[in-house]
């Protein structure tokens, strides 16, 4: 047992952060949509699209190591997470009518950061309490569920109201969000802030989050690289084409929610260990089908592990 | 592996989830054009080598970075809680 008193986060708490964290997130997990329409729309060259995401990617990253950096900063608070939605907000109204690289730019970098502090305070509201482990799978497969939604929701807005018009739809739902303010968890926070000692042992906790830094950092570049050169490898293999290829690449994430409930399900017994050892064997059975059974069934089988080991 | 590495860093610290976030994006960002570099230097096989490697290296630092742990908290069974709002 844990020496410590924790407070635990309610389904209510958990739906919330969710919520929030997929509204916000909605539009950076869907950039692909959009890198085609500043080309088609804006005029703008490949390259410079590619330099959009790039700055906005960025931008999120930078919010993530403020976040890391201060733990005031990203202390849950509601006016605080009011605030970070209205800049949102306010980056995608002002997108909608950007039209040289520099504002989009500027906006896109705005958005970026704001989407990664939303994320940071999601994070540390999870982080102190007592069910961490469950909420996190759950936080983490609502991320990854809001590549599910983006990328057809987007496609469908461009095609209905236009580049401005999807920007300013996605700043009104961002603000639609708001709505759910009033039950964003801080009580929690508040309780065990000043009682939550940590569980490791201070000299070698140091030593083991630089490892697991590492460990994330590794298993990140090899399922993010492998999922986006997956469409490239799959019309390697003969009886696959593009059509078929792009609508099961979008259909497959879905099987990301396979191991989110898993991670739910066995979170409470905290197998950390067991949990960090199979996800990358799960990953390492994908890859090894991706270059063993070059056909469809085993790029329908390899994606489909690849997809619930990253939630997993 | 992002919920259990999340959860192994909160046991250690605050902050840790935030640096676990950061190191998850850098690796998401790096990923694509350090694979794209090895399948077109080694092709499909070549790129498949270096992932099993890879993650092989991935799964022995999780389990160095739970070593630096107390047991109890590395494999620890927790009594389910009714949550409260």
């Amino acid at each position: 047992m844990i020496g410590i008193e924790q407070d635990r986060l309610s389904a209510r708490d958990i739906a919330v952060l969710c919520a929030v964290a997929l509204v916000a997130n909605l539009f950076f997990a869907g950039q692909t949509s959009l890198l085609i329409a500043y080309q088609s729309v804006l005029h703008f060259s490949l390259t410079e699209s590619g330099w959009l995401a790039t700055i906005e990617g960025g931008a999120y990253a930078f919010g993530m190591l403020l976040a890391a950096l201060s733990a005031a900063l990203v202390r849950p608070n509601r006016l605080k997470v009011c605030g970070l939605l209205l800049l949102l907000a306010l980056a995608q109204a002002l997108s909608a009518g950007a039209t040289t690289l520099l504002t989009m730019g500027l906006c896109r970098s705005v958005s970026g950061m704001m989407a990664g502090l939303i994320l940071s305070v999601g994070t540390a509201a999870i982080s102190s309490t007592g069910n961490a482990g469950r909420a996190f799978a759950l936080y983490f497969g609502a991320l990854f569920l809001s590549g599910v939604v983006a990328l057809p929701l987007i496609t469908y807005l461009l095609l209905l109201v236009g580049l401005p018009g999807t920007y300013l739809m996605y700043a009104a739902l961002i603000l639609g969000s708001m709505a759910a303010l009033g039950w964003y968890p801080v009580h929690a926070i508040e309780k065990t802030r000043n009682v939550a000692a940590p569980v490791f042992h201070q000299p070698r906790a140091r030593s083991g989050r630089v490892l697991m830094f590492a460990a994330l950092f590794v298993n990140f570049v090899f399922n993010g690289g492998i999922w986006v050169l997956a469409e490239q490898l799959g019309l390697e293999i003969p009886g696959i084409n593009q059509v078929w290829l792009s609508d099961f690449l979008a259909g497959s994430m879905l099987f990301g929610l396979i191991g989110t409930a898993v991670a739910t399900a066995i979170a409470p017994r905290r197998l950390h260990l067991f949990s960090l050892v199979l996800g990358n064997a799960l990953l390492i059975v994908s890859m090894l089908m991706l270059s063993g059974w070059r056909s469809a069934s085993g790029f329908v089988l390899a994606m489909a592990l690849l997809n619930i080991s990253v939630t997993f | 592996m992002t919920p259990a590495a999340l959860s192994a860093l909160s046991l250690m610290d605050a902050q840790g989830p935030q640096w676990g976030n950061l190191a998850s994006q850098l690796g998401y960002s790096v990923g694509p054009a350090l694979l794209a570099a090895l399948e077109v230097r080694f092709g499909i096989h070549g790129l498949v080598t270096a992932s099993v490697a890879g993650l092989l290296l991935s799964a022995a630092l999780s389990w160095a970075a739970l070593r630096h742990c107390s047991p109890h908290a590395r494999d620890e069974v927790l009594p389910e809680a009714s949550p409260q709002s």
